[in-house]
């Protein structure tokens, strides 16, 4: 247990001193939830009602951003190499890592998601669907820009979110479903439940997965 | 004691080195010399387990605790020089007095606090020989050591070998270096 405490504390100091992690998303979400009414329509009609699929579509767009950077400089460092050598729980060690993505990549833009209310016209009533969506489905994201990442290691850097994105497009369609149920009075749990099953069912497969490919980068 | 036999290792179908059987007791230190691709930071890679895809045998014993340190550093660059080490996953519980005792001794206290991004390449290899330093494993795989290290810290390792040999512990290491300094030598260029 002292080893995954290290980890993790050693991991926040990282993203903590490392503020394009966190910046970059946020910038790109913020530019990207402005640009909206300016390029589209500043109809608000026409505005609430594409919401809901512009702000996950962004929000999965602005996470590409980041996730390239959960194991590539420890590729690069040579910090694997000491993680494998350690002979520590590498699913323990991957856990650790995209959690920390997550809460430095994806919490940041999902509280900034509250904005969209003021640009696109939101209605607050869409608000809780839209943040427990958010909530459950972006760490899908991350165990699948996680995946993306370990295989495309040392590789051209569009072979990552061209793995990741396919893979992302039941979540992106699951929550944005769920946010238009809500708008439109329909029961919208069945989509989270969904998206918490999916969660669950694909975080050991992916844990699994995603430490194969890194060792798959040394064999 | 570690142990192998016939071990070898293939990279698209050519064979980096082959049939490589020697046994490690404790208290013993042997430096790996051979021509670039002979295999040296190979064997190390496979005797610290991040190469698994091997031919032959290798055994180790149940309470060998390896300490691994490659041709990288593994540092991070935004953590400073204590930092680095104080969050070294081959590493237990260590104190600040600890880590402050071998900065001292390797002449980078006044550095312990600066990002590593900032220090030379030798500076980070003392960090390294910190790790090594305050590491309780019994048996070391360490990628060419000497590397960007200046006569003293040079002399200051040698030390450290001798410490670590005479405490019980396993040393292999691999060095460009064929001088004749005391270490027993595995000529990689004999098997290939």
């Amino acid at each position: 247990m002292f080893y995954f405490i290290k980890i993790l504390k050693k991991e926040f100091l990282i993203y903590s001193r490392k503020s394009s992690s966190f910046i970059s998303p946020v910038v790109f979400f913020l530019i990207s939830i402005s640009l909206y009414p300016i390029g589209i329509s500043n109809d608000p009609g026409i505005l609430k009602n594409l919401a809901p699929g512009l702000i996950w579509i962004t929000v999965l767009l602005s996470t590409l951003i980041s996730f390239q950077n959960i194991f590539s400089e420890d590729y690069e460092d040579g910090s694997i190499e000491l993680l494998l050598a350690s002979g520590q729980n590498l699913s323990l060690i991957v856990l650790i890592k995209i959690f920390v993505n997550w809460i430095f990549s994806c919490l940041p833009i999902i509280i900034l998601s509250v904005l969209s209310v003021f640009l696109l016209y939101f209605p607050q009533e869409g608000l809780k669907p839209l943040i427990i969506s958010l909530l459950i489905g972006t760490p899908t994201i991350c165990l699948f820009g996680a995946l993306a990442g370990a295989l495309s290691l040392g590789k051209n850097s569009i072979t990552g979110p061209a793995l990741m994105l396919p893979l992302s497009l039941p979540v992106l369609i699951l929550g944005t479903q769920a946010i238009n149920y809500s708008l439109n009075g329909i029961n919208f749990s069945s989509n989270i439940l969904l998206l918490t099953a999916i969660l669950v069912f694909l975080l050991p497969i992916i844990l699994f997965a995603s430490v194969g490919a890194l060792k798959l980068h040394f064999n | 004691m570690l142990k192998t036999a016939n071990l070898s290792y293939k990279f698209d179908d050519k064979y980096i080195f082959s049939n490589l059987s020697f046994a490690f007791e404790d208290h013993s230190i042997f430096k790996l010399v051979g021509n670039n691709g002979t295999g040296k930071s190979t064997l190390l890679k496979i005797l610290s387990g991040i190469y698994k895809n091997y031919e032959g045998d290798l055994s180790f014993s149940e309470d060998d605790f390896v300490f691994y340190s490659g041709h990288k550093t593994g540092l991070k660059s935004n953590l400073t020089a204590r930092e680095n080490i104080y969050f070294d996953i081959r590493l237990p519980k260590i104190s600040d007095l600890q880590i402050n005792s071998v900065l001292e001794q390797l002449d980078l206290i006044d550095y312990s606090d600066i990002q590593s991004v900032y220090l030379s390449e030798g500076q980070k290899r003392k960090i390294n020989i910190a790790s090594f330093m305050l590491s309780t494993a019994n048996l070391y795989l360490l990628d060419e050591p000497f590397n960007n290290l200046d006569r003293k810290t040079t002399i200051f390792l040698q030390e450290i070998f001798d410490k670590k040999i005479n405490e019980g512990a396993k040393i292999i290491f691999s060095s460009h270096d064929r001088s004749k300094d005391a270490f027993p030598i595995i000529d990689m260029n004999l098997f290939n």
